[in-house]
């Protein structure tokens, strides 16, 4: 018999002595009775519940309890961290066709690659059409009704443009390597034969062909995400398309961007290119030219 | 948390301003900004998302000023715009999801937050440009909804509601303004002052009337 | 003069049923049309106003028969549309002036009739100014002096007063209802209040058919006796929610202050509210018994 058990019995085996009004005199168990109650508590088994049981008596209790605390999503739903898969959320915005047609742009210029060698035009000259296409996709959406929801998010309008440029800019960077390929390819089996030194020449070439890209690349974002920020897509579309058509058919000027003349100025034209476009990005970028854009565009 | 403009003056690029010396204080509770139209009713929402910064004077929820910290003070913030017309051509729940990884949503609740917001408005999804009119109101609320934001401010929600789906955003707003500033720009303040604490009206630019 | 509508069903290509023998007479004056999106208002305008031609049924305006003579039933009705573009550099009274060519008014008659109804709308002031600039409630008065081109007995607007604010449809109900006097007009709305206030007749049509004709009052007596107002702690609230049909809702403090339909005290702790033509609509639609 443990401690408890003992006291219990104690306990029953005692006579009440309080008084008070509406006393009755506790008949006290004799000690036998209460051991035997005692082991017939002990051999009783109480039933387990069952899940049906349990549910039941939430149920009933659930009104009874505190109300959850309303706003537990926003506690642990929400993360401060900073938008790190901001890119990855923005591809959201370009649809299998687009990335398909972009590459098949390249790839269709570069099928024509020996018409462009003709004419004197470098491959750069497919770089501008397709971020030209590339911004005007992108940023067409961007207005009324979306724009407000998007900068009612917490972003910046700068991140907001940014975002919506930064995946035509790298994906047409990376089509890029398309005529680097080719163009160090076409230079010929010779590269295979020749010994190492003679992988240079072809290294400057591939270099150079990058070049040329980028520098049109991000000459022409530069120019279209500033244009677009202040005149709208099509009005921007429009003057890039017609200055990329002016400067091709200038392209047989040795300082043109898209000639295949090599100049003692080309490299400095090109990385000029470079860093203007470079340059206008970020200007375009900046507050309070975003503000009139926002302004506007919120009409 | 309160909403708080302190001496605000709004306008567009440079033209004439369409808020002048605009001051009110809101804690939570459905809020309905009335008056006639042109008299500044968007505007005083745009400035209250963030969206337009006032030319003069503050904008405030709580201690965050929207000028000077515009991460922060968007991050409890849901805004329902007036114009539906430029939405973009995707699926429903898609844009919910693309909006709501905008708005700091975790990757883990994205899908059933979603799930729960357009279940809360009555949304089922479908391809966006086939929406009706009323079907787009629900879009941009369950958008506004998705970050449980404290300051929910909708642009002409009533527009184009059947009475039926009137009486549903009459009940939404009710839950919602339990515990968050809900601010309502409408042209029907008869539709929604059963359950409104009280009426901005707006003429010229200034507050004229706070009732309760 | 009345609209008699007999048996008047429009099935789509597809199989879409947008009206379902629909009968009703719509008397002179003004006649309210209420219903849910999708209901077939549209539909019916469009038929009446020889947009769209009914699949079966006949239709008698102002006792021309709709089927077989639409040219003279064009004549005599003027039709507001919900949306309604104009050309932006365009000046109000040059617009009417085209509108009234379209119509087949005579030159002489069409510059009378163009400065008159500018008058009538109040934009007399504005006529010369590019409609690009006017205001939402502007538009829609150029858009009435439109369909009043013509003089027409019978006048089909389709919700007018959609983003006007208050003061603007207020103006433009009472416009309405000067125009009233000696036509038929068949107002589409989705607001109630305008219904209540300016229509003596009303019809409540959804999926195509009708559910309801008689006055305002009649409809909100519908309601009679079934509005109730109860209240109930928050927390009792989320779980009744579904089990009641709430209409309003209020929050005070920790309860919630609702506004209830049904054919009986819910609870048995409703306090009885007098209905209002709203209450009147949505018990019709959901289908509590009268």
């Amino acid at each position: 018999m443990t401690r408890d058990q003992a006291d219990l019995i104690r306990e029953l085996t005692s006579r009440e002595a309080t008084g008070g009004p509406g006393h009755t005199e506790d008949a006290g168990l004799t000690a036998a009775e209460a051991e035997a109650v005692l082991n017939r508590l002990a051999g009783h088994l109480v039933p387990q519940p069952t899940t049906a049981e349990t549910a039941a008596l939430i149920n009933r209790l659930r009104p009874l309890l505190p109300r959850p605390a309303a706003r537990r999503f926003r506690t642990s739903g929400l993360s401060r961290e900073p938008l790190a898969h901001f890119l990855r959320t923005q591809l959201h915005h370009f649809r299998p066709l687009w990335w398909l047609a972009s590459l098949g742009f390249v790839l269709l210029g570069l099928g024509a690659g020996s018409f462009l060698a003709d004419w004197g035009l470098s491959p750069a000259v497919l770089a501008p059409p397709l971020i030209i296409g590339g911004v005007l996709y992108s940023f067409h959406s961007l207005r009324g009704a979306a724009l407000e929801l998007e900068l009612s998010c917490p972003v910046t309008p700068a991140q907001v443009a940014l975002g919506r440029i930064l995946v035509p800019l790298l994906y047409c960077l990376v089509l890029g390597a398309l005529p680097v390929l080719a163009g160090t390819i076409t230079s010929g089996p010779a590269v295979l034969v020749a010994p190492a030194p003679a992988f240079l020449p072809s290294a400057i070439l591939a270099v150079r062909l990058f070049l040329g890209w980028a520098a049109a690349l991000f000459l022409f974002a530069g120019l279209m995400l500033t244009l677009t920020l202040h005149f709208g897509t099509y009005t921007a579309a429009g003057l890039s398309t017609a200055l990329w058509a002016g400067l091709a058919g200038l392209h047989r000027l040795p300082l043109s961007p898209f000639s295949l003349s090599h100049g003692a100025l080309w490299t400095p034209l090109q990385v000029g290119g470079l860093t203007a476009g470079l340059l206008l990005l970020c200007a375009a970028l900046r507050g309070d030219r975003l503000r009139r854009w926002v302004e506007r565009r919120g009409r | 948390m309160r909403l708080e403009f302190s001496d605000v003056a709004a306008g567009y690029g440079a033209g004439p301003p369409v808020l002048t010396g605009m001051s009110f204080s809101l804690g939570p509770g459905l809020w309905l900004v009335t008056g006639p139209n042109g008299s500044g009713k968007t505007t005083l929402l745009r400035c209250a998302a963030g969206i337009l910064p006032p030319r003069a004077g503050q904008v405030r929820l709580g201690a965050v000023d929207a000028q000077a910290d515009p991460i922060a003070y968007r991050w409890h913030l849901g805004y329902a715009p007036q114009e539906l017309l430029d939405l973009p051509e995707t699926r429903a729940k898609a844009y919910l999801t693309y909006l709501a990884a905008l708005k700091g949503v975790r990757p883990a609740f994205r899908g059933k937050r979603v799930a729960a917001v357009m279940d809360q408005v009555g949304l089922s999804d479908g391809a966006i440009d086939a929406y009706s009119t009323g079907m787009r109101r629900r879009l941009v609320l369950a958008a506004a909804l998705l970050n449980d934001p404290d300051l929910l401010l909708l642009d002409e929600p009533t527009q184009d509601l059947d009475p039926a789906e009137l009486v549903q955003l009459r009940m939404l707003l009710a839950e919602l303004s339990a515990d968050r500033i809900v601010l309502v720009a409408t042209n029907l303040p008869d539709a929604l002052s059963g359950g409104a604490s009280g009426c901005l009206q707006i003429t010229a630019g200034g507050v004229s009337w706070r009732g309760d | 003069m009345e609209i008699r509508l007999e048996g008047v069903t429009k099935v789509y290509r597809g199989g879409v049923t947008a009206l379902d023998n629909l009968t009703l007479t719509i008397p002179q004056g003004m006649f309210g049309l209420l219903g849910p999106n999708g209901a077939g208002k549209t539909t019916l305008m469009r038929i009446l106003v020889t947009l769209l031609e009914p699949t079966a049924g006949r239709i008698s305006i102002a006792g021309i028969d709709r089927l077989r003579e639409p040219h003279r039933v064009r004549q005599i009705i003027g039709y507001l549309p919900q949306e309604f573009g104009f050309y932006r550099r365009v000046t109000a009274r040059e617009y009417l002036d085209f509108a009234a060519g379209m119509k087949g008014l005579p030159p002489a008659v069409r510059r009378r009739q163009v400065d008159e109804l500018l008058d009538r709308v109040n934009l007399s002031r504005e006529a010369d100014r590019p409609v690009g600039g006017f205001s939402g409630g502007m538009k829609r008065r150029l858009g009435i002096a439109q369909a009043l081109l013509g003089d027409p007995r019978v006048l089909i607007v389709d919700e007018p007063t959609a983003g006007l604010d208050p003061e603007e449809r207020i103006r433009f109900r009472n416009l309405l209802a000067e125009l009233a006097g000696n036509r038929i007009i068949l107002l589409s709305t989705h607001i109630v209040a305008d219904v209540e206030s300016a229509c003596p007749s009303l019809a409540v049509i959804d999926g195509g058919r009708l559910r309801f004709v008689g006055s305002p009052g009649e409809l909100a007596r519908r309601a009679e006796g079934r509005v109730w107002q109860l209240e109930l702690p928050a927390a009792d609230y989320e779980r009744l929610r579904p089990r009641l049909r709430i209409v309003g809702a209020r929050r005070t403090g920790d309860s919630m202050e609702l506004r209830v339909l049904d054919p009986e005290n819910p609870l048995g702790q409703g306090r009885p509210l007098p209905p209002t033509l709203e209450d009147g609509y949505l018990a019709l639609m959901e289908g509590i018994p009268a």
